[in-house]
């Protein structure tokens, strides 16, 4: 498996989950992976250092994985972060919601590994456009 | 927490596989009983507190969102039920349909709680008739929203962008 240099943060509440996340993310070749349980997680680690891609869970309590999207597309220092919705939320209004805030791609829960490399590396390619 | 997960990030190499499902089922158990805490909440005075049907809704999608991945089956097909009714139960417009919602929740989490710990059993026959019974209240309250899957997604995804 070719190690990819992109950085990647996964926002996710579940513990269990965000280290599953990030074992399939290392097994793929992302060698640079953090976690963050909150938003909040989120925003320090993107304050401190340049993150690609952010792979992001819907509900986190007690922000949304929406608020984070808005507050990454509000600042031009972060215009080259991809952001990437990873849910069980697939109510067909939510997801066009998502969609209409600019997200990068909406992945529904259970994450597959098949295909993940090519979606974070398209995701990572369309902002750096 | 952060921190220190991501610091023993290099050192962890491969997450044992059996820990892990452990850890997602302390989890698991404990997003069950804050859908039960709040459920109780809400009997207490079902007009009033209807707005906890959201909670109940979040916590049932958050365990139904883990079991996918965990492949709990049994855990996911009560799950999605018990998030669609409490959604309908938040606008129900008489106290008939707001008792009746709630006694389904009930059946539900009482439900989900065994089967997180139970993963591993077949679904037997009373979980068919509870899922059928779960379904009947569901569509008596409308049926589930609309949903979508990956590939419609990616579809809207291609339309949007």
């Amino acid at each position: 498996m070719p190690v990819s240099n992109l950085s990647i943060v996964v926002v996710e509440d579940v513990q269990a989950m965000r280290l599953h996340l990030r074992q399939i993310l290392q097994d793929l070749g992302f060698m640079k992976v953090q976690t963050a349980a909150s938003v909040e997680e989120a925003q320090i680690i993107l304050m401190v250092e340049p993150v690609d891609v952010v792979i992001c869970d819907w509900y986190l309590n007690p922000s949304s994985g929406l608020d984070l999207l808005k507050d990454i597309r509000q600042k031009p220092d972060l215009k080259g972060t991809a952001f990437m919705m990873l849910t069980a939320e697939n109510t067909k209004e939510k997801v066009i919601e998502a969609l209409k805030s600019g997200v990068d791609d909406y992945m529904v829960k259970p994450i597959s590994a098949a295909g993940l490399v090519d979606k974070i590396n398209a995701a990572a390619a369309k902002r750096k456009k | 927490m952060m921190s220190q997960e991501n610091a023993q990030e290099s050192k962890a190499g491969t997450v044992n596989r059996q820990a892990l499902i452990d850890d997602f089922v302390t989890e698991l158990s404990e997003f069950a009983r804050v859908a039960e805490t709040t459920l109780a909440e809400i009997e207490k005075d079902m007009e009033a507190n209807r707005h906890l049907f959201q909670i109940f809704a979040r916590m049932m999608l958050t365990i139904r969102g883990t079991a996918q991945t965990l492949e709990f089956k049994n855990v996911v097909d009560i799950a999605v039920l018990g998030e669609e009714i409490a959604v309908k139960a938040g606008g129900a417009d008489t106290r008939p349909k707001l008792r009746k919602c709630v006694g389904s929740l009930w059946d539900v989490i009482t439900s989900v709680k065994y089967l997180i710990v139970h993963h591993q059993e077949e679904t037997g026959d009373e979980q068919e008739i509870l899922i059928n019974r779960l379904q009947y209240t569901l569509n008596a309250f409308g049926g589930a929203r609309p949903k979508v899957d990956q590939d419609e997604i990616e579809k809207l995804l291609r339309e949007m962008t």
